[in-house]
């Protein structure tokens, strides 16, 4: 072949109807998924009208009286409003940079057990965080780190830390590490499926290749298990960064006392107090949320583009 | 051709006789219906019964006939699962699907009234519940809670819980009695005091010769708790205690309604009405001062718990209450269950325990002349002579309302008001059959009449800390409580504790009274966004004020606080809810 010719190949086309006839199954397994998003996300987005409404329950969508901007207006110009949202933004930050790197790192360990008995039960050990109540976290969480938890203890007499709650503490960053730290051990063995699963798909014969001429298990790793699985990673980077500014924030509510607001009051939880203090304001909670949305979205959509640009890779 | 024709009248004719029945039936079944569904905010506990139309009183009142046209009245109860009761609400108001009955714990009923949601039910009580108007007519001062006031009229939107009497209540300040005699000296005099148990086994059989240095045997103000503290901490030297405290606070710093702030010349953080009947909003004003002042200075003298403001997750009834029932704290808000010996683990801190209750103190020592030497008047932790409120939503206006009122109006009478209190009577468990009593080892209901005339509560219900005696009587329905005639049957340690706790009555708490009840919605939202904006700020703030990191001597630090509150716009709230003040306040009738 000569030097710089290519071949394309061309897919022949096939319409609808023949793909449907020939994969009928798989578009019926589809259709769950579908109908899960249309009732449960398009469906609700109807209520974005809320924000822009002073919404009563009684009056319904239709009867509510339009104000236009006022609540959005209310939110951004709350006091707290600010702190809030520079403790979203860090802790957004910290949870897609430090955050986003243990799931990664423990796939690669977990690959590298060759006893696939006790690979399983690493797994299965790992994903079982994921399931436990947040409520029971943070109560775990407050235990290890009240004044005589064990934590800090630990930190007390082995590191000579001061000895305190440590969730009563008000100086940046020592609140949003804590967080942190929860939601990676948490997170991490359910985070790691993903990038498991991908390192799985990775050849066998390229590490046997590598191997006979003499690569080491570090050099395996950094020359061909992470850029083969890169697609995958720029991926849950993605998403992680567009889910960043919304999710995992609860827990903040069941965390955070009036003396660390400053430190640990977002915008979510600004809102709930905001929205749902003396009584119930709908209309505000919506505008919040929708504002977190578009909020998430730019980020999706500005991630996606830079990791296109940086590494070829993008999600759409 | 023909016998389509024939078909086609009889489907017609079928249609037609088939539309004129289930109109009939709808019309004619329809004011003779008498089965109701009925929401209710809270139900019993569950060891008990799930459903509350097994209550044993409900039980035998559904099994009586009522009315002219005596028909039996039933009742279908939601009762959402714990914590959910909120969201229960919104659902069934949003969706349209809301019950017959209504608890409206959590609604408002001038907007519900206003959306058609619930009826009107003003004639029907005048008509059908002569026992309720009585009472009301009786007890002027409860009138306002019984009504609401929709375009210039008075109309009875909900038939209320009424009780004859105070009740004593589930919780109050606490100290420990034994430490007084065993560390506290006589404040006049100098000898040390004497006193203990005259019956070991007796958790109340406690006699002392305490005296106060108010010169009485109970504490009665600031400096009498003052004084204690001094004491506990000779205590906490002795007992080598030394992550001990003499008294927590709930962890925001105060309550909103009032209490402990309210000693510090009436008033509380939240909107009250001062003695001159103008509404105010309390936390910026001198009584909040001075008692941010008594609090930091507490703080600094080590007798407030230094970790108060971590305190995020307990109920201001249960602070730190490991610490409490592990005998490391002097004084607490605290419930029934820790007083008299009852909290005696044996061990070196509880061992030989005698708590007792007291009433809330009148400040004497910090702030101006205003702020001293004034009852509370806002009381949080206050027993109340109405109850909850309950409405006929547009659900049942179709069915048989004048029955349903005329049950209810039942158990405002004499007769019925000693049903819904005490429960049912032997013969009254025999003629229904119930084994409930029975069940729970009270075979012969929940009191016995004593030698004064009054129902004095059973050993099983004076020593029942589940729940028990609410599942027995009638406790979520609407009804008259004979509390006149109710001796729980208590010693008298232990019922004088009670009796402080509800020493002061309070009142001056704008807040769940009737001039904040008949807020039109808009005038409603303006009072909600002030008060959610203030609340806010000083949840945040006062802290720093109590921990000492904020002055607040400095009038430049307290300053700052005013303009914060004065700049969410408090005055446009005071503006819109002194009317109603002037219409239903405390000083209502002298203006």
């Amino acid at each position: 072949m000569a030097k710089g010719k290519t071949t394309t190949y061309k897919v022949p086309k096939i319409s609808w109807k023949r793909d449907f006839g020939r994969n009928w199954p798989v578009y019926v397994m589809l259709v769950p998924a579908l109908l899960f998003m249309i009732v449960l996300h398009y469906i609700p987005m109807f209520g974005i009208v809320m924000a822009f409404e002073d919404f009563s329950v009684a009056k319904g969508y239709f009867g509510s009286e339009w104000v236009g901007m006022k609540n959005f207006i209310d939110l951004f110009t709350g006091e707290q409003f600010l702190t809030a949202l520079r403790n979203t933004v860090c802790i957004a930050v910290i949870k897609v940079t430090l955050g986003f790197v243990p799931p990664i790192i423990f796939a690669f360990l977990l690959s590298m057990i060759e006893n696939k008995r006790f690979k399983r039960i690493c797994q299965t050990m790992s994903y079982l965080p994921n399931f436990v109540a947040s409520v029971v976290v943070v109560s775990l969480v407050q235990e290890f780190i009240a004044k005589d938890g064990p934590l800090t203890l630990l930190l007390t007499n082995v590191f000579g830390l001061e000895n305190q709650n440590w969730l009563a503490n008000e100086n940046i960053p020592v609140f949003w590490i804590i967080f942190l730290l929860m939601g990676i051990w948490k997170g991490v063995g359910w985070g790691s499926i993903m990038y498991v699963a991908a390192i799985s798909t990775v050849s066998g014969d390229l590490h046997e290749a590598a191997a006979i001429d003499g690569a080491n298990r570090w050099q395996r790793l950094f020359k061909i298990t992470l850029p083969c699985i890169m697609p995958t990673v720029m991926m849950m980077f993605v998403m992680g960064v567009g889910l960043s500014f919304s999710t995992g924030f609860e827990d903040i509510l069941l965390m955070y006392m009036p003396s660390t607001y400053g430190v640990a009051d977002t915008v979510y939880t600004y809102t709930y107090r905001m929205a749902f203090g003396v009584a119930s304001n709908y209309s505000l909670s919506a505008a919040s949320g929708l504002f977190q949305s578009l909020v998430g979205t730019c980020l999706l959509v500005g991630s996606n583009a830079l990791s296109r640009k940086m590494t070829d890779s993008s999600l759409f | 051709m023909k016998w389509k024709k024939v078909l086609s009248l009889c489907l017609a004719a079928v249609t037609v006789v088939s539309a004129a029945l289930l109109t009939g039936c709808g019309g004619g079944g329809a004011s003779s219906d008498t089965s109701f569904t009925m929401w209710i905010y809270l139900g019993e506990n569950a060891q008990y019964y799930t459903d509350y139309a097994d209550n044993p009183v409900l039980q035998w009142m559904t099994a009586q006939k009522w009315g002219e046209e005596e028909k039996q009245v039933e009742f279908e109860f939601w009762i959402p699962a714990a914590g959910t009761a909120l969201d229960s609400y919104s659902t069934m108001i949003g969706s349209g699907s809301y019950p017959d009955v209504l608890d409206c714990t959590v609604a408002n009923p001038i907007a519900l009234y206003e959306e058609g949601t619930i009826i009107d039910l003003t004639e029907y009580i005048e008509q059908y519940m002569p026992n309720y108007t009585a009472f009301l007519d009786a007890h002027p001062e409860l009138k306002p809670y019984a009504t609401y006031e929709v375009d210039g009229e008075q109309k009875n939107l909900t038939v209320i819980g009424l009780k004859d009497d105070y009740e004593s209540i589930y919780c109050g300040y606490c100290y420990r009695r034994d430490w007084i005699v065993k560390y506290g000296t006589n404040p006049e005099t100098g000898e040390k005091f004497t006193g203990g148990y005259t019956d070991e086994s007796d958790p109340d059989s406690w006699e002392d010769d305490v005296v106060f240095p108010s010169g009485g045997t109970d504490p009665v103000y600031i400096s009498d708790w003052e004084w204690m503290f001094e004491i506990f901490e000779k205590a906490y030297t002795d007992l080598g205690i030394d992550d001990a405290y003499c008294i927590s606070v709930y962890y925001t710093g105060f309550t909103w309604p009032g209490d402990l702030c309210s000693s510090f010349g009436g008033g509380n953080f939240n909107f009250y009405e001062d003695s001159e009947g103008k509404v105010q909003l309390g936390c910026d004003k001198d009584h909040a001062r001075a008692y941010l002042k008594c609090l930091n200075t507490w703080y600094e003298k080590g007798w407030l718990d230094e970790s108060f403001n971590e305190r995020t997750s307990d109920m201001h009834y249960a602070i730190d209450d490991t610490a409490v029932r592990q005998g490391k704290v002097g004084m607490w808000m605290g419930l029934k269950s820790t007083l008299g010996g009852r909290l005696d683990g044996g061990d070196e801190y509880t061992d030989g325990i005698f708590v007792s209750g007291c009433a809330l103190p009148i400040n004497d020592v910090y702030g101006d002349e205003s702020c001293q030497n004034v009852e509370p008047d806002c009381v949080m932790t206050k027993s109340e002579l109405k109850g909850q409120g309950y409405a006929v939503t547009s659900a049942a206006k179709d069915k048989d309302i004048a029955t349903l009122l005329t049950f209810i109006d039942y158990l405002y009478s004499d007769e019925g008001a000693v049903l819904a209190t005490f429960g049912l009577s032997p013969e009254q468990m025999e003629e229904i059959g119930t084994s409930f009593y029975e069940d729970n080892g009270i075979p012969n209901g929940t009191y016995e009449v004593n030698e004064e005339g009054k129902n004095e509560m059973v050993e099983t219900i004076r020593q029942d800390s589940g729940g028990l005696k609410n599942a027995a009587v009638l406790s979520r329905f609407p009804c008259l409580k004979k509390v006149s005639i109710l001796d729980e049957g208590y010693a008298d340690s232990y019922q004088h504790s009670l009796d402080l706790w509800i020493q002061y009555k309070g009142g001056a708490d704008v807040w769940a009274t009737p001039a904040v009840s008949n807020l039109p919605e808009k005038d409603s939202k303006v009072v909600d966004d002030v008060m959610t904006k203030c609340q806010d700020y000083v949840t945040i703030n006062a802290v720093t004020f109590i921990k000492g990191e904020k002055d607040i001597d400095s009038d430049e630090d307290w300053g700052t606080w005013c303009k914060m509150l004065e700049k969410y716009n408090y005055k446009k709230a005071l503006d819109v809810l002194q009317p109603y003040v002037d219409k239903y306040g405390l000083h209502a009738n002298e203006k």
